[in-house]
């Protein structure tokens, strides 16, 4: 093989698929990019063995070939090439030059015959959504994550499932750790055949992945086949490994009409929260909302460290209420909501509390209280 | 059939089916008679096995010729005169059953000199029969030698063992009375080679070494716990010197070599979770108990005692243990560069020394054994080594301040000012690591796991840090672990622990032993922060789970928790099973290894460790720290 890529073409990408290479599996070769000649640019491929990428890019080919080179060590070599063009030629086998006139690295790279096959998408039906919308359901989504090594799907990834019928159909993701929950939802701009109905859970770990390569303005499509999430843009796919498993039943869980609505400044509630966190440890995780009459009173207590207490107005006529939580949860939803004001849904200190923004009623996320 | 009263020769043989099990219980009477003849010296000369030769010779007080006839006489004995004194028995022997039981199985011989007198006495008994009575030419003392042991007796004989297992068996009675006799020298020899050689020493830690092997001898800790109705004193073994079989246990009741299960269950408490299960620590354990309050007459051999007050006795002893575990089973290390030039005046047998708080200290970290007591300010630092929150000596101490007259200089292994330790039969318990005040409490500081500084992380599961001159890894997971266990051993002890709500109610199912078994202990679990209901069957439902559980998968860990108390037998010892849980909810809510921290989280980690009752263990026992010198560092690079 013996290429001229652009660095400008790869960087990027370059950087973005550290994300799967850099994770351990139990496949060495994992570590290393798969680069493939086509006649007219290059093909790169990148696994984890649970999400798969590949994308195409211009380069000026001169010999055909494959080849497999660690992604971390090309990606620190290309980041600092000083010019704009540079060349990979595999010298001898598995031999790889990379460089320009000035700077040379020769780098032993693996047997591309090693590395994971990778599915071909072929032609499927898929839905059409713009990059940026996709990419903040994700971002909503995977930031509700489990433990790293909790085997239950409905915990390790997200269900993805299209509403159609009566309303305008949509997009819905849902994503919860067991004590919290996050759903989104997005229009689409017509009923589709892509997608089926009964929904499907995807890797967060994955999805987090996908998230980093959706940028700017443009179109994405989105579909499944063989128990896979492929996700396309013009030059590049995302194809990830469907989780299989049950997602509980939700429903009960994000019905709006029950309880009180509170109204809240959102900043102000979040400065709040993060004021009431300082004192929160792993063993005193807890703060204490008691609602009374037009008022809001936070209080934390930490026999290893102190207590703290911190009050704000609010609308609010019902009966008093003492209900604890885990602060940190309510700041990771007023951080992704993105109105200045968000409203509650209370019933006591035992039920879920809902929390939307005030107009934007496709992000709903579901706390649920501690016991103290 | 008529009956009648047994010949004395008859009697004695009976008797000696009890006292004499085997050539061991023969070493065992008669070093103990050595030892109350007052000698300073024994030699035990011991061939194949002591099958064909045991001889003990000492250097003691000696018999008279009518007193040498009368000591192998039944029942005589110089030990005890009247009833009152059976009940305070002081001495080890007192039966007076020995010797005879001994001189009727054997070809017995026994010379003996006063050394005021000119000549001794020899003694010659065959079977019981006594052969010859002459006058000798002898050393002061006692020599007792038993030739052909059970000659008479095939039955006996036969059930002899090996010469190996026999020499094993009379080493371990020779190493246990050694152990309790450190100012008297002891020698063995088997089949003319010498076996063991154990020279006086005053301090008994020393002899302990010998016995137990030197790599203890700098992780002996002292325990001294004066209470009522038993004080304890002795050494147990670090933990990290723990053993694989219980052979490193001494236990003594007023100087009685002992093998009781109650004193062996205490020590074990005492230790609690820092033994590794499996795990067998050293101790040598000196009981005192007064002398109206324990049986020693239960079993001729003397092994079994009882105790008037068996329960008290246990928590003394276990009490003793733990306290001298918290004070001393904890990381000793200088912060690097915070604590400079206060010295200490230490004033030894060779002259004045003068070292800095830190050479001392370090110093102080790897003889534990030496430094627990003796050591007085004259001046006003008192009050502030009382404050409990200082953990180091004042780095402010100017040397006006500096504590004088600690009357014994450190390096020294036995320095002649030291009262050297004996536990002396007609004294009283002496507790002496009692004798420190109140407010000297806070002068033997303790290292604090916050003052290291953190270098780094090794493999995502060790926190490396740096101490002066010292090089120390933490097992973040152990230690979390330990942070955690002892968290929700407090919390639930205090208040109600913090759970998390979940808001899908996770299902598991058991087996129908284990499903009845957490039933019963729904309601503890609840204390714990478990919510769990019974949901039809073998089936339970988890409504809420402690805080630190919140992002774990919880069906399996109920499972665990399940299993374990299955094992242990909830019912009857519900509170065990509690305490399981604690250590699987701390373990499975602990940090993993392979978990990168941030060095914010490491450092809160360590601070959070100090606050720890025991912080050099995870609740299962393991370490949660290792450490090397830079010494051991610099030699390893051949520097």
């Amino acid at each position: 093989m013996k290429l001229t890529v652009n660095k400008s073409d790869v960087i990027d990408v370059l950087a973005k698929v550290q994300g799967l290479t850099g994770r351990k599996s139990n496949l060495a070769i994992t570590e290393n990019l798969l680069i493939r000649s086509e006649p007219d640019g290059i093909t790169l491929i990148a696994t984890d063995l649970e999400s798969g990428f590949e994308g195409f890019y211009p380069a000026k080919i001169e010999e055909e070939g494959t080849i497999a080179i660690n992604a971390k060590t090309l990606y620190e070599i290309v980041r600092e090439l000083p010019s704009e063009e540079f060349r990979i030629h595999e010298v001898e086998n598995r031999w790889i030059e990379i460089g320009n006139r000035k700077v040379l690295y020769h780098i032993v790279g693996m047997n591309p015959e090693d590395f994971p096959d990778h599915p071909q998408v072929g032609e499927l039906e898929m839905v059409e959504l713009a990059a940026n919308d996709l990419k903040k359901m994700i971002e909503k989504t995977v930031m509700i994550a489990g433990a790293p090594n909790d085997k239950r799907a409905h915990i390790n990834g997200v269900f993805l499932e299209k509403q159609e019928g009566s309303k305008t159909p949509c997009l819905r993701m849902v994503s919860t750790d067991g004590s919290r929950l996050a759903l989104v939802e997005q229009e689409l701009e017509a009923e589709t055949p892509a997608l089926p109905e009964a929904g499907m859970i995807i890797p967060k770990r994955g999805l987090n992945e996908v998230g980093k390569f959706l940028e700017n303005e443009e179109r994405i499509q989105a579909g499944t086949k063989d128990n896979k999430f492929i996700v396309k843009k013009e030059n590049e796919t995302f194809i990830i490994r469907l989780l299989e498993g049950d997602f509980p039943k939700y429903a009960d869980i994000v019905k709006r009409d029950r309880g009180h609505e509170i109204k809240l400044e959102r900043l102000v509630f979040l400065k709040m929260l993060k004021r009431m966190s300082i004192l929160s440890s792993e063993t005193y995780k807890g703060v204490i909302f008691n609602f009374r009459e037009n008022n809001l009173e936070i209080t934390a207590t930490n026999p290893d460290r102190g207590e703290s207490k911190e009050d704000m107005d609010i609308e609010y006529l019902g009966e008093s209420m003492q209900i604890a939580f885990n602060p940190r949860y309510f700041i990771d939803v007023l951080n992704a909501v993105e109105e200045d004001t968000v409203v509650l849904h209370l019933i006591d200190e035992e039920k879920p509390c809902l929390i939307e923004g005030e107009t934007d009623k496709r992000f709903l996320s579901v706390i649920m209280p501690m016991r103290i | 059939m008529q009956i009648r009263i047994l010949p004395e020769n008859l009697s004695n043989k009976i008797a000696a089916g009890e006292v004499v099990e085997r050539p061991a219980s023969v070493v065992k009477e008669l070093v103990e008679n050595a030892i109350d003849a007052g000698s300073r010296r024994i030699r035990i000369e011991v061939e194949r096995g002591g099958k064909s030769l045991i001889r003990v010779s000492d250097d003691g007080c000696g018999m008279e010729k009518d007193d040498a006839l009368l000591s192998i006489e039944r029942y005589a004995t110089s030990k005890i005169a009247d009833e009152k004194d059976l009940f305070s028995i002081r001495t080890l022997g007192f039966r007076g059953e020995a010797l005879p039981s001994i001189a009727s199985v054997s070809r017995f011989s026994l010379v003996t000199r006063k050394a005021e007198q000119e000549a001794g006495t020899e003694i010659l008994i065959e079977g019981g029969t006594i052969r010859r009575v002459t006058e000798a030419g002898a050393p002061p003392g006692t020599m007792v030698a038993v030739r052909q042991l059970f000659f008479n007796t095939p039955a006996r004989r036969k059930f002899l063992k090996t010469v190996n297992t026999e020499i094993g068996h009379i080493a371990e009675v020779v190493s246990a009375t050694a152990l309790a006799r450190s100012r008297i020298g002891f020698k063995l020899f088997h089949d003319g080679k010498p076996v063991k050689d154990w020279p006086p020493v005053t301090d008994g830690a020393d002899r302990v070494a010998d016995v137990l092997g030197k790599d203890l001898r700098n992780s002996l800790y002292p325990v001294s716990a004066k209470s009522e109705p038993a004080a304890a004193s002795g050494w147990i073994g670090s933990p990290l010197n723990s053993r694989s079989t219980s052979r490193g246990i001494y236990l003594f009741v007023n100087g009685r070599w002992v093998k009781d299960r109650i004193l062996q269950h205490a020590l074990f408490a005492g230790y609690g979770g820092r033994l590794m299960k499996g795990r067998y620590p050293a101790a040598v354990l000196f009981i005192e108990v007064p002398f109206d309050r324990v049986d020693v007459n239960v079993h001729p051999t003397k092994h079994e005692v009882r105790f008037a007050d068996a329960g008290k006795v246990h928590d003394a002893v276990a009490e003793a243990v733990k306290s001298a575990l918290i004070e001393s089973d904890r990381p000793v290390w200088e912060p690097k560069n915070t604590v400079q030039g206060s010295r200490f005046k230490i004033q030894g047998s060779k002259g004045d020394v003068q070292e800095t708080v830190n050479q001392y200290r370090i110093f102080s970290a790897r003889h534990p054994g030496r430094l627990v007591r003796r050591s007085y300010c004259e001046d006003g630092s008192e009050a502030e080594s009382r404050d409990p929150g200082k953990n180091w000596i004042s780095p402010d101490q100017g040397p006006g301040q500096a504590c004088q007259g600690r009357n014994e200089e450190p390096a020294t292994t036995t320095s002649q000012d030291r009262e050297p330790w004996v536990p002396e039969m007609a004294a009283p318990p002496s507790g002496k690591g009692a004798e420190v005040k109140p407010w000297q409490e806070g002068l033997w500081q303790k290292g604090r796991f916050s003052d290291l500084r953190v270098v780094g992380q090794f493999s995502n599961s060790y926190i490396v840090c740096e101490a002066d001159r010292l090089l120390v890894l933490v097992d973040q997971h152990a230690a979390h672990e330990r942070i955690l266990y002892e968290n929700i051993r407090n919390e639930s002890r205090d208040r109600a622990p913090a759970s998390q709500r979940l808001l899908l109610p996770e299902t598991f199912e058991l087996g129908l032993r284990e499903a009845e078994i957490i039933a019963n202990l729904a309601d503890r679990l609840a204390s714990m922060g478990f919510e769990i209901e019974p949901f039809g069957g073998q089936s339970f439902v988890v409504r809420a789970v402690p805080a630190m559980l919140m992002d774990r998968q919880i069906g399996p860990i109920l499972e665990e928790i399940a299993d374990k108390a299955t094992q242990i037998g909830a019912a009857s010892d519900p509170d065990a099973a509690v305490d399981d849980a604690r250590k699987i909810v701390a373990c499975h809510g602990a940090v993993r290894a392979h978990q990168p921290l941030s060095e914010k989280e490491m450092q809160t980690l360590l601070a959070d460790l100090d606050r720890c009752e025991d912080p050099a263990h995870c609740p299962h026992g393991r370490p949660t720290w290792i450490e090397w010198p830079e010494s051991e560092i610099e030699k390893r690079f051949r520097r």
